[in-house]
């Protein structure tokens, strides 16, 4: 037991370390460094708002704290998967070199994701503030939503990973899908627009589950109903395990094609 | 500078380029499958996503959609990734630059040929897009190939200016990414811009990415004489860029090695 503490404490370290050099990597001279994580998503956000309260006539209550809630669930699931999608790739000497266990390097990418994912939060509770929502016993559910969604993603990106080292164009097929999911998520509309038929199909979007619980927690201060939980629990269930199926069988004899 | 004048220099200065050039792009694609064809297909899947979102899902109505969008596309790819790439091309090739004499341009330069290379490629679908939905592409459509141009020299222009500056301020991308995003947003790509308020519009028809974007759908999708005041907007911005980006360059230049 103590032993098999003792590895995962060696893992973390691991983990943590090649956190770093992405993180160096990333914004090696930038003298605002980590900064830029709180600064993009909000630019973003403004910008979004700007051009859809415009385009798209939106008459949603708050329309910031909407379009940012959707914005920074997106970039988690975006950023995670991607990135694993990429890890076994990329850290190809480190695989074929050492006998750390591989799937540190689909947790490392995801681990990243959920780090900038907090750098965004700085920038998001200020909006809250400024805007005045008013702090319910709600939002202490949204930690659980983003957790599920983080299975989820190890799930996707784990997949994604393995597929990756076999089939590298899926990259950018992954690329378009993920654009097609951007605005398949009501990040900055909202459903009623929409035919009941792509509300339909809508609702079985994940990323989609995961915003409209954030939402609801956030903005209008109830319990979000038990279906969508159930909903997005399955999602990370199921992907969870079989991710994990894929990744064991398609990382046997990884390191002879890597 | 080192490699001056004459015919000679001049062929190996583009040879240079070329070389460097096929090596980007061999790298890019080094381990696809489809390889080069990513090029052409990739702004066909773009459109293909967005003409399904925003004319199915949210019915907008825009005469030709798909070709509309991709008209803007192909344009502002071009810009923002030659621009982007060129933007750490100095620093990227820091050994390179301290063991040959090429002249420092030919880093930048060869980065703004490959996206221009990457941009005759989406050309392919872009006209399987114009022969498919059936625009008539009248005589006004020679503006296409002047409207590129003048792209050009603005890139060529900005992207020298940035690649300085990048040198100067590591900031600069994570700047510069951020003002892309925005203006993505300002640029008409996948709405109307005559449908937007008149602040809106008045900023985003002094956005030089919407200026050329406009130029190249008036004069191809729809075989009007572009408007004199985007014409005259085009040759400013882009000669404008060009005459900043070199003389950047030129009083810079050689301070980059220090700096590097």
């Amino acid at each position: 037991m103590t032993e098999k503490s003792e590895k995962r404490r060696q893992y973390m370290f691991v983990i943590r370390q090649l956190a770093k050099r992405d993180v160096k990597k990333g914004n090696s001279s930038a003298f605002l460094g980590q900064l830029w994580n709180v600064i993009n998503p909000f630019v973003h956000m403004i910008t979004m708002v700007i051009i859809f309260s415009v385009v798209f006539d939106n008459h949603v209550p708050n329309y910031p704290v909407y379009v940012l809630t959707g914005t920074i669930i997106y970039s988690l699931y975006n950023s995670g998967t991607t990135g694993a999608m990429k890890s076994m790739v990329a850290n190809k000497n480190f695989l074929v070199r050492t006998r750390i266990p591989k799937n540190i390097f689909v947790f490392e990418k995801v681990y990243m994701a959920f780090i900038n994912m907090l750098y965004s939060l700085i920038g998001y509770v200020i909006l809250l503030i400024v805007t005045g929502v008013t702090p319910n016993p709600y939002m202490l559910l949204v930690p659980l939503d983003i957790a599920i969604s983080l299975v989820l993603i190890l799930g996707l990106g784990k997949i994604l990973a393995v597929i990756n080292v076999y089939f590298a164009d899926i990259e950018y097929f992954y690329h378009i899908l993920m654009l097609l999911f951007m605005y398949g998520s009501a990040i900055f509309y909202t459903m009623d627009r929409m035919a009941p038929a792509a509300q339909m199909v809508m609702s079985f979007n994940p990323i989609y589950i995961a915003i409209t619980i954030a939402r609801i927690c956030v903005m209008d201060g109830y319990a979000p109903g038990p279906m969508l939980w159930v909903k997005l629990g399955c999602y990370a269930g199921f992907f969870y395990l079989l991710g994990s199926f894929i990744f064991k069988k398609g990382t046997q004899d990884i390191v002879a094609k890597l | 500078m080192v490699v001056e004048g004459g015919r000679e220099s001049d062929k190996q200065y583009i040879n240079v380029i070329r070389e460097l050039t096929r090596r980007e792009i061999k790298r890019k694609y080094a381990r696809s499958f489809f390889g080069v064809l990513w090029s052409v297909l990739n702004p066909l899947l773009y459109m293909a996503v967005v003409t399904f979102v925003f004319s199915y899902l949210f019915s907008r109505e825009i005469e030709n959609y798909p070709a509309y969008y991709l008209t803007g596309y192909i344009i502002f790819s071009l810009i923002a990734t030659g621009s982007t790439t060129s933007m750490t091309a100095l620093k990227d090739n820091r050994n390179l630059m301290l063991k040959t004499k090429w002249a420092r341009q030919t880093f930048v330069l060869s980065r703004v040929y490959t996206a221009f290379v990457n941009f005759l490629l989406s050309c392919i679908s872009y006209m399987v897009v114009l022969i498919i939905f059936r625009v008539n592409v009248g005589w006004t459509a020679v503006f296409f190939p002047l409207d590129i141009f003048f792209v050009m020299l603005f890139l060529i222009g900005l992207s020298y200016a940035l690649s300085i500056w990048y040198v100067f301020l590591g900031d600069a991308k994570n700047i510069y990414g951020t003002i892309l995003m925005v203006l993505r947003f300002f640029s008409g790509l996948f709405y109307k811009v005559d449908d937007l308020s008149p602040g809106v519009k008045t900023f985003i028809s002094f956005n030089p990415f919407y200026v050329f974007i406009k130029v190249a759908r008036d004069s191809t999708l729809y075989g009007k004489i572009p408007e004199m005041s985007f014409l005259v907007q085009m040759v400013i911005w882009s000669v404008g860029m060009y005459i900043v980006g070199k003389l950047v360059f030129k009083y810079k230049e050689n301070k980059v090695m220090e700096k590097i």
